[in-house]
């Protein structure tokens, strides 16, 4: 089943097979899942916005346009779910840019955790835009081209928004003593 | 320095240069100390952010997300017909068929609940619809699935009291039901719901938790006897999908 291209699991759901579709989650769920969790920070919310993810697209299936590839789809429903919740988040409870206690990944040292902690700390006080396009592109190594896809950006504007996103995440990391 | 050399040795930085680049890059750092600093500075921010390393997804995830994207599903829908009018019935199914779904699920998760009370808590394998979780020394924490709705639940000890905070994504017609023996427990305090979607009802010994998308709320209890539960149920309008009793006492 794991053989399978995105395209032929994406078919073979279209026709009626489930399971090609739990191929899909199986071989995406960690990497969404870790887009929302460096969009979001907290790891139930991240879980939250990974489940939405497959749900939605899965529901939205007929629409997925396959010229284009299907993760690039998945990328773009996630950047829009991690951004949806931050928008409730926010307008709710008012927990954007507050820190939230970070999960260590098991057997990281202290060192590795404070600087991936305040790395953190540095992308959530940066916009919710320039967020995601350095989480596509560092966290997720996608090239400007795949990023383009993903936010509908054209290439000029996805390096312009790149550049600056850094530039202010370089502030921010400076003024934290982070790296 | 211009917005055009900063444009450069930020590309530079993410390997996206010509060969022509590529000189003026070597040319620039070799003239310019200012050009210097900043591509010394994105070479270590570029090193620092690549290095994040990679979060661990919680272990049932996939289950539950596949139990999430199949659980508005129904063997009752006509597999004949174009994609546009499966999708649509899919989506769409007449209210009986609906209800008739969601009951049967509920049959299921039942059945599979059931099951997994014979397995150990932290087994791999979580079938759809099904309670899991983990008892850690204080604290223990359910993943709760079943008729469209999926979420954890954690509970807390603190030195005589307990504090129970749910946090779920609730499909439509779906809520959860807190209850408990009000001899044996007090609600001390109620905190959410988070959203102005969801709502809470609170009666004798019973907490419903109703609305669509993510809902959490979280309840102070004051145990009065040893071996105190809350039972936590997913009910569809039809009754109960899913229940599981969790101790709040040890």
């Amino acid at each position: 089943m794991t053989d399978r291209s995105d395209e032929e699991c994406v078919r073979q759901c279209r026709s009626g097979d489930r399971k090609a579709y739990d191929a899909l989650v199986e071989r995406y769920q960690r990497t969404i899942y870790n887009v929302a969790v460096r969009m979001v920070r907290d790891r139930d919310d991240a879980a939250d916005v990974t489940q939405s993810v497959f749900v939605k697209a899965y529901e939205g299936l007929e629409k997925f346009d396959d010229r284009f590839k299907f993760f690039s789809w998945l990328y773009r429903i996630a950047v829009n779910e991690s951004l949806n919740l931050l928008n409730q988040r926010k307008r709710f409870d008012g927990l954007e840019g507050v820190d939230i206690a970070e999960t260590p990944e098991e057997g990281m040292d202290d060192e590795s955790l404070e600087r991936e902690s305040g790395v953190q700390s540095g992308l959530m006080m940066l916009k919710t835009d320039q967020r995601a396009i350095i989480v596509l592109k560092h966290m997720q190594g996608l090239s400007y081209e795949e990023i383009g896809q993903i936010l509908d950006l054209p290439l000029k504007k996805v390096k312009s928004r790149l550049f600056s996103a850094r530039q202010a995440l370089r502030e921010i990391l400076k003024k934290k003593g982070v790296g | 320095m211009d917005a055009k050399t900063k444009d450069l040795l930020n590309r530079d930085v993410d390997g996206a240069v010509t060969e022509a680049d590529r000189q003026r890059v070597g040319r620039l750092l070799k003239s310019s100390a200012e050009a210097r600093r900043f591509h010394a500075e994105l070479t270590r921010l570029s090193s620092l952010l690549d290095g994040v390393s990679e979060a661990v997804p919680p272990v049932h995830l996939a289950n539950r997300i596949r139990a999430a994207v199949h659980a508005g599903e129904s063997p009752a829908h006509p597999r004949s017909g174009s994609w546009r009018e499966k999708m649509i019935a899919l989506l769409h199914p007449p209210t009986s068929l609906r209800y008739g779904s969601v009951f049967a699920g509920g049959l299921v998760a039942g059945v599979l609940l059931f099951m997994a009370f014979l397995q150990p808590l932290d087994n791999a394998s979580v079938p759809d619809g099904a309670a899991t979780g983990s008892i850690l020394a204080r604290t223990e924490s359910i993943n709760v699935a079943a008729g469209g709705a999926s979420g954890s639940v954690r509970v807390v000890r603190l030195g005589g009291a307990s504090e129970l905070s749910i946090r779920i994504t609730l499909a439509r017609g779906i809520m959860t039901r807190f209850s408990f023996d009000p001899s044996r427990i007090s609600l001390k305090g109620i905190r959410g719901p988070e959203t102005p979607s969801g709502s809470l009802t609170v009666r004798e010994g019973v907490v419903e938790l109703a609305g669509t998308g993510v809902q959490a709320c979280t309840l102070d209890l004051i145990p009065r006897t040893p071996g105190a539960s809350v039972a936590v149920s997913l009910m569809a309008p039809e009754g109960e999908l899913l229940r599981k009793t969790i101790p709040v006492t040890e």
